[in-house]
């Protein structure tokens, strides 16, 4: 954000400071951009410009605060006002539209609002106290989300958006999965990586695990990817119960979870497969050696929000070995995030 | 922040990754603040560590304070070496406590608790016109009160501001119109007075403010040789005010909405004398709608204080009434667009 203004680097002078005040000025910069999304005031600026009081009814805001936020949003070039006074999005604020693509409302909605801010603000607590989040807890995330739906899809469109990052780098690479049949998508919500696996195998069948609330929305994702006839939607538990294919896939399901429940998904993956069966793991792979890596970032994430954490390939092959897995392909995903398909085969 | 080292600007891309950038600060500002507060760059200073020797040092578990150094990697705060062992990069030196310019007051006093909880709460503040009450529950006046180690990080940080601004008066030679008995109103350790009864040596200073504020003005004072021309008097300036030849406000009124600068301003009205000075120092809104690094300070106010910055010409609408009129306007602006606005009592 080279050209926009940054107080504490004002501030802050001398050798190295620069990156460390830009680093510091972020508990601004993301509420800024995150209570904009938030109020919906880039839907309301996409029809064209608007003055302050105007935005205020429109989205439910105090006019003298609310133009107050827009004038920092300025500053850091989400908008620009004109000599009326009337705001427009720059083109870095059109991406807190709805309804654009690659729109980045969900995510600053989603990850960011209630309750993400106040459990990211725990994290020198979390350093000091060794104690296990869990987020089934009072103050968790799981509790959160149940009191709160509307939230709750927010924050699973910003997943959502991840996972579609996730397809597209698939397709890119042109993968297919090394078993199939009949392919169990653990913990798929509306099934976006199933509906891909489906069309790159023709021949498969696909079943999908979740929770309901996370299956809602399946049913019409699945049908406008063409793979609704193929497609068994399962309400259950992972924890306690999987149901059986050739082969199961956990993407991005492994690093919600400590080593323990790791084990227990593990294993039911396998009482519900066979000989020669495959299992299918999508994370961001920590490095093996030193070099600092996105998946430090998301190990960070997982660690506050819900006790778990990402893995080396050498610590899920320790997880996944005694189980009865074995690894036989690795594949990185070029580009973007740091992801890996660790592919085992069941004994 | 280039875009490899942002989760949310890589995972968006282009035209994108702005946005995620911006949004990522959730997390760079809590890892920058979370080493500050723990003491690994002062752990650090001596040379490379494991997270396993750091974490008792600073009472951190080590697997969990492993994982937050390899995300402060990331960051550009520390680098790691092939034995596991942690060094301090340029950025991350910054947050000592012991260098020149440290920032570690600041990453851990504007940042902690408090100051996270206030700007979590920018949508319902936006959306809901209450008045922000920083002594009520909740706010951060009782959160101080019951945290006198963070208070003290907060005031420290303060400190370190208000020395920045000491530094930009002295460069540009600045000298108080009025002189005399100098009164600053909420002056805290007196970083400001003690420039000012440099600057005048036949001045003498009154230092008005919370008891727990002054606590460290007697060292401060002497140690800037200015402790013998001092009178440290607790009070609350909302109530009261010593009389003097010129009353000082500096970073101040911004704390507070109109209707209370307008008590603190009645309040060293009734305290001066026709001639007397009022001295304002704050960052001045511009008059135009350009973007202003006031405008940041502004919404801090907002969520953290229900204060405000202002124009010139608000200043003036507010002292006007209680019968000051404005002699000189001075901008010491390379740093923060501070101004220094001098008013004579009528």
């Amino acid at each position: 954000m080279a050209d926009e203004l940054s107080l504490y680097e004002a501030i802050l002078e001398g050798p190295g400071s620069s990156q460390l005040a830009r680093l510091l000025e972020g508990m601004v910069t993301a509420q800024v951009a995150s209570v904009l999304a938030r109020l919906g005031v880039p839907d309301q600026l996409a029809g064209g410009p608007s003055a302050a009081d105007e935005l205020a009814s429109g989205v439910g805001a105090a006019p003298d605060a609310l133009y107050r936020l827009l004038t920092v949003a300025s500053a850091y070039g989400l908008v620009s006002r004109d000599s009326a006074g009337r705001y427009s999005l720059t083109e870095t604020g059109e991406l807190l539209r709805s309804d654009v693509p690659g729109s980045a409302r969900a995510l600053a909605v989603g990850f960011l609002g209630p309750p993400m801010w106040e459990i990211f603000g725990r994290l020198t607590d979390v350093v000091r106290n060794p104690e296990p989040v869990n987020p089934a807890a009072p103050g968790g995330v799981y509790g959160y989300y149940a009191g709160h739906p509307e939230q709750a899809v927010w924050f699973a469109r910003a997943m959502g958006r991840f996972t579609a990052v996730l397809v597209s780098q698939l397709a890119k690479a042109g993968f297919q999965p090394l078993t199939s049949g009949r392919i169990v998508d653990v913990g798929g919500s509306r099934g976006t990586l199933l509906a891909y696996l489906l069309q790159a195998v023709p021949t498969a069948s696909g079943v999908l695990l979740d929770r309901a609330e996370a299956l809602a929305e399946a049913p019409g994702y699945l049908s406008s990817a063409g793979v609704a006839d193929r497609t068994e939607l399962v309400t259950g538990d992972f924890l306690r119960e999987v149901p059986p294919g050739d082969l199961h896939v956990l993407s991005h399901v492994l690093h919600n979870w400590d080593d323990e429940h790791v084990r227990t998904i593990a294993s039911h993956c396998h009482q519900a497969g066979h000989p020669g069966g495959g299992l299918m793991v999508i994370e961001y792979v920590l490095p093996d050696d030193a070099e600092p890596s996105l998946a430090h970032i998301m190990d960070l994430i997982m660690m506050l929000v819900l006790g778990g954490r990402e893995r080396t390939r050498a610590q899920f092959e320790a997880l996944l070995g005694p189980v009865g897995y074995t690894l036989v392909r690795d594949t990185p995903l070029t580009g973007r995030l740091p992801w890996r398909i660790l592919e085992f085969e069941r004994d | 922040m280039a875009d490899e080292l942002s989760l949310y600007g890589t995972l968006l891309g282009e035209p994108g990754g702005r946005v995620g950038r911006l949004l990522e600060g959730m997390l760079t500002c809590q890892v920058a603040s979370a080493l500050a507060r723990l003491g690994v760059p002062d752990q650090l200073a001596g040379g490379p560590l494991t997270a396993d020797e750091i974490a008792p040092r600073v009472g951190a578990a080590a697997g969990a304070l492993h994982r937050l150094l390899a995300a402060a990697a990331v960051y550009g705060l520390v680098s790691q070496d092939s034995q596991g062992r942690f060094t301090l990069t340029e950025d991350g030196a910054v947050l000592r406590s012991d260098v020149d310019g440290s920032f570690r007051a600041l990453a851990i006093g504007f940042f902690g608790p408090p100051m996270w909880a206030s700007f979590g709460r920018i949508a319902d503040v936006v959306q809901n016109p209450e008045p922000v009450n920083p002594a009520g529950p909740g706010g951060v006046f009782e959160y101080y009160a019951e945290h006198p180690q963070d208070a003290a990080w907060f005031a420290q940080g303060m400190g370190q501001a208000t020395a920045v601004l000491v530094a930009q008066l002295a460069k540009a030679g600045f000298r108080p119109l009025a002189g005399g008995r100098i009164v600053e109103v909420g002056g805290s350790r007196g970083t400001l007075l003690s420039y000012l009864l440099q600057v005048v040596p036949d001045a003498t200073g009154v230092l008005l403010d919370r008891p727990e504020a002054l606590a460290a003005a007697p060292d401060y004072l002497a140690a800037a040789g200015a402790a013998g021309r001092v009178e440290l008097v607790p009070g609350d300036f909302l109530r009261d005010v010593p009389p003097g030849d010129l009353h000082v406000l500096c970073h101040t009124l911004h704390n507070w909405d109109d209707e209370h600068a307008r008590t603190i301003i009645g309040n060293c009205a009734r305290a001066s004398h026709p001639g007397g000075g009022l001295m304002v120092i704050d960052q001045l809104l511009p008059d135009g709608p350009e973007p202003s690094l006031a405008h940041l300070m502004d919404l801090i106010m907002m969520l953290a204080l229900g204060g405000r910055e202002r124009t010139r010409a608000q200043h003036e609408a507010l002292t006007g009434p209680a019968g000051y009129t404005l002699v000189r306007d001075t901008p010491v602006t390379d740093v923060l667009p501070w101004r220094v606005l001098e008013f004579e009592r009528r």
